[in-house]
């Protein structure tokens, strides 16, 4: 039995691993990646709001559809050329912005609720929102505002 | 009969904070499938000749939707072939070879708990799934844990 969680308590160590980026280009490559998940996920809106299928997107970036599902899931790297490129095909500019990470961390708190919200909808059972003092102030301004 | 899992520690959610720190993980909790533990573990660990973890990068990002709530056909997202299979979702580690790890998600008290439970290759191109993982997924919508 003992062997046994000690094995286990090794393995959670490796799994560790995964998450630790310690050599500074492999962290800032996988930053990189998420960066551009982020401005994917605003494309994935724009195809949702205009209609446009992969397939089409595609043919607009004048690349496969594999290439696209790989830019998708960060295995390809998005550069600024498509950037410039998808401002075209959505007739949308694109803003760049920098935030404060406690900014951002509190709004995604508030998104947080939202999504507890919308699962709780879809038939999620045992569900207790999360709304901490500091998020309810700020729902509170978001309203009076 | 319920199943047992194994939660991954504080310290794997330490070094999520750091990766992502933009993101407030406290309410997700991750948990593997003891009976599955072994063969998920050695996927994820899974290492080039240079001793490189191969799937490093692509389990950061999958984790980092995980946690951001977002479902989708690239990473991660919702695998509910049927009626059978409610709130079954896969990680989705595409390339030259296609894997999934099938998941469940639960809620536990106030915390969503993403209970990876079995990983297998994709016998199909594609998204649509084979007669296969169809019932793969299934199996997966009707394990119950001991939480």
């Amino acid at each position: 039995m003992s062997f046994k969680n000690d094995k286990i308590v090794s393995q959670l160590k490796k799994l560790e691993e995964l998450l630790r980026f310690e050599n500074e280009e492999d962290r800032i490559d996988v930053k990189a990646s998420f960066i551009q998940l982020d401005i994917l996920a605003e494309i994935k809106n724009l195809m949702t709001e205009k209609n446009i299928s992969r397939t089409e997107l595609a043919e607009k970036l004048k690349k496969s559809k594999s290439f696209v599902s790989q830019l998708f899931s960060g295995d390809k790297a998005l550069n600024l050329k498509m950037i410039a490129q998808f401002q075209e095909i959505f007739d949308a500019k694109f803003i760049p912005s920098f935030k404060d990470y406690s900014e951002y961390t509190l709004e995604k708190q508030i998104s947080k609720k939202n999504f507890l919200k919308s699962s709780k909808e879809e038939g999620w059972e045992k569900i207790t929102p999360i709304i901490d003092i500091k998020t309810k102030q700020i729902i509170g301004w978001l309203e009076a505002a | 009969m319920k199943r047992n899992s194994i939660i991954l520690p504080e310290e794997f959610l330490e070094s999520a904070k750091k990766l992502y720190p933009e993101i407030d993980a406290a309410n997700v909790e991750i948990r593997i499938d003891e009976q599955n533990f072994d063969s998920i573990f050695n996927f994820l660990i899974e290492s080039d000749k240079k001793g490189k973890l191969i799937r490093k990068k692509k389990f950061a990002r999958i984790l980092r939707e995980i946690l951001l709530g977002n479902y989708d056909d690239d990473l991660y997202g919702k695998e509910e072939v049927s009626s059978k299979a409610k709130n079954v979702t896969a990680m989705k580690f595409t390339g030259s070879n296609n894997y999934r790890i099938g998941c469940k998600e639960f809620f536990n008290g106030n915390k969503k708990v993403v209970m990876i439970t079995a990983f297998h290759k994709k016998s199909t191109n594609g998204s649509k799934n084979s007669k296969k993982e169809i019932a793969i997924y299934e199996a997966i919508g009707s394990y119950e844990y001991e939480f």
